[in-house]
């Protein structure tokens, strides 16, 4: 439905950078399970930190070391984070 | 102990990281620990081990950590999950990985590395204007306790 519709999904890298033992555990797991549906559906997908200051915004390199961690590549790390700009440069239709 | 040879080395390559926010001057010791655990949570016991994590400098707004070759990928990523070092808040940002401490040190003597602090006084107040990677200047009031951070505006005025 995400697929058909251009929704994309968010990989929030906020919790693996500040959450420490089994809760960051179970958001990889989410996260490796959102992967394997993504793959799968081929729906947009963005990885975002959801940074409220300068100190949790982290680099392309350091979002692809932490994407890693699920198990995504840095290409597709890459295309996630040019997702946002080309959902809000593609005209939608208005039903 | 006689020295090995270098062929019977371990091979090790160094990470150059700068520490955001450019004012914070962590303490070393705060810096390691840090490190350490970032990299025993993410990797555990034995990847720790494997990694081998070290951090042989921290001064002027650049950390060098050292890890073993071939784990730069694990160290870059328990990197980006330190936040804190003792009582700061911080984040590492990694700038290099180099296999010699000389290619670490050549980048951090780059013109623009570093900062450069500048006395002033304004308001009847001492202030240190910091100068990083000649982008912008920070002011930091000279008070023991609680070192006040003070936003710089063209309003304030420019520092010679």
């Amino acid at each position: 439905m995400a697929a058909d519709h251009g929704v994309a999904l968010e990989f929030d890298l906020q919790p693996l950078v500040h959450l420490r033992g089994w809760p960051r555990q179970r958001v990889l797991q989410s996260h490796a399970r959102l992967l394997r549906l993504q793959r799968k559906y081929g729906f947009p997908a963005t990885v975002a930190t959801n940074a409220r200051s300068m100190l949790d915004l982290r680099s392309p390199r350091e979002m692809a070391a932490l994407t890693r961690l699920f198990g995504m590549g840095e290409e597709e790390t890459l295309r996630a984070l040019a997702t946002p700009p080309a959902l809000s440069g593609r005209r939608r239709e208005v039903p | 102990m006689p020295s090995r040879l270098p062929s019977q080395r371990d091979r090790r390559r160094y990470l150059l990281c700068r520490v955001v926010p450019a004012w914070a001057e962590p303490e070393p010791r705060a810096v390691f620990h840090a490190v350490c655990e970032a990299v025993t949570t993410l990797w555990g016991d034995t990847g720790a081990a494997d990694i081998a994590p070290a951090v042989l400098d921290c001064s002027r707004g650049y950390v060098v950590v050292r890890c073993r070759r071939n784990t730069e990928a694990q160290m870059a990523a328990a990197l980006a999950t330190v936040t804190r070092a003792g009582e700061n808040r911080l984040a590492l940002r990694q700038v290099l990985t180099s296999g010699t401490l000389h290619g670490i040190r050549r980048r951090m003597q780059e013109p623009g590395a570093g900062w450069t602090d500048t006395q002033v006084m304004r308001d009847g107040r001492a202030f240190t204007a910091r100068r990083s990677a000649g982008q912008k200047v920070d002011l930091i009031a000279e008070e023991k306790k609680s070192p006040e951070l003070l936003f710089f505006t063209e309003d304030n005025g420019e520092v010679k």
